[in-house]
């Protein structure tokens, strides 16, 4: 489930005057959707248009359609930026009964996305694409209970409207639909992590 | 010869001034009673450190745009014993840094901590101005740095420290600039594994 960052009355980061991150954040998901789709996975969009959706609304649809990979998009002005982000959760934030709370959701499926974080960090660098592996506080990564993660794209040089071309958005695209189908083509062993204890399995991609 | 009942209204009437005087006295010693503990209270107030005089070492956090790392460094400068000034003079002192021509993560103008707070057990509470906030660049890594920098520089500096909480200009906010979730309180382990990923690679 590919959620392009921000929307209707959110625009994000304002990129230059006429260039907003929904956009752009937009743009990119829909030539990822197709890629992917092309290579044989199913994949919905949280947003198709300029659609005004709390981080609430896009957990509560990740957690409803329980997707292999949550893919949060996000667009920057720094130059060259390819960031991998998974959930910063607090260590006090406990699990209450047979319910997950709501803001440490993710904390199950943790162990998951730092394995997918990793290999797909992995696979866009063999692919030639400096990336960095970071862990935020960002919504809606701790409300969704699949794997999940965030990606920070910015321009490859200082010309930010770069951001708007079909020729980067397309070869963004490819790039991550290529990193994402070689993650989901392994069932693969999480990554050690320490805030939550150790090694997990991701399950079987669908 | 003075009539009876001259002699009895003279002596009631002195009675009920000799009773009113002696209510007075007591209502006056009751007041300067009152009085007394405020003026010791004012008296022990905390002064307010010198801007200028001897100075602390201390360990800040230091947020680079360029490369996007944060990074341990250290500063002198003057620091109060009284903890919740020492935390506001530290996150200042990071402040005067980013706001200042050149630096290494850019603030507006006007950008400042209006007070932190020092709560049992364990907890602070940062207060943001909104110059601060709404000049905040919009992004996930470059509001990151920003909430990591002042965060891990706290909790280095005060031993004890368990969370963290932002407020912008003494209100909850959802995020920083969009991105980075200010609606929760930070652990303090939290905030140092974010700076580990932060740190030089």
């Amino acid at each position: 489930m590919i959620d392009p960052a921000h929307g209707g009355i959110e625009s994000g980061a304002v990129l230059n005057p006429t260039i907003l991150e929904k956009d752009v954040t937009l743009a990119v998901a829909e030539h990822l959707r197709q890629d992917l789709t092309s290579r044989g996975i199913v994949t919905a969009l949280v947003r198709e248009g300029d659609a005004n959706l709390s981080t609430d609304d896009r957990a509560a649809a990740a957690n409803l359609e329980r997707p292999s990979l949550y893919l949060s998009l996000h667009a920057s002005s720094e130059v060259g930026a390819l960031r991998i982000f998974s959930a910063s959760l607090p260590d006090t934030v406990n699990g209450g009964g047979p319910f997950a709370q709501w803001e440490s959701a993710q904390t199950q499926s943790l162990a998951g996305s730092r394995a997918a974080e990793q290999q797909i960090a992995a696979a866009l660098q063999t692919s030639g694409f400096a990336v960095r592996q970071l862990t935020a506080p960002l919504r809606p990564l701790n409300n969704v209970m699949v794997p999940a993660i965030a990606i920070e794209f910015g321009p490859p040089s200082a010309n930010v409207v770069q951001l708007d071309s079909p020729e980067f958005q397309r070869s963004l695209s490819i790039a991550l639909a290529n990193s994402i189908a070689a993650w989901l083509s392994h069932p693969q062993t999480a990554a050690p992590n320490p805030s939550v204890g150790g090694a997990a399995t991701t399950g079987a991609p669908h | 010869l003075i009539p009876r009942q001259f002699l009895i209204a003279v002596i009631l009437l002195a009675g009920l001034v000799i009773g009113m005087s002696v209510y007075v006295w007591r209502l006056r010693e009751r007041q300067v009673r009152e009085e007394q503990p405020a003026v010791q209270t004012s008296a022990n107030k905390p002064v307010a450190p010198p801007a200028a005089g001897p100075t602390e070492q201390a360990t800040v956090y230091v947020a680079y745009d360029d490369p996007g790392e944060l990074r341990a460094q250290s500063i002198n400068i003057p620091l109060s014993a009284d903890r919740q000034q020492h935390a506001a003079q530290l996150l200042r002192a990071l402040l005067d840094l980013y706001t200042a021509k050149g630096s290494p993560h850019p603030l507006g103008p006007g950008s400042d901590i209006r007070d932190v707070f020092l709560v049992d057990p364990g907890i602070a509470v940062i207060d943001l101005n909104s110059a601060l906030a709404d000049t905040q660049v919009s992004g996930v890594l470059t509001e990151e740095l920003t909430v990591c920098s002042l965060a891990q520089t706290l909790a280095t500096n005060l031993p004890g420290l368990v969370r963290v909480k932002f407020l912008v200009d003494g209100k909850e906010r959802d995020t920083l600039a969009g991105h980075v979730d200010l609606s929760n309180f930070f652990d303090v382990s939290q905030v140092a594994e974010m700076a580990k990923s932060l740190g030089p690679h």
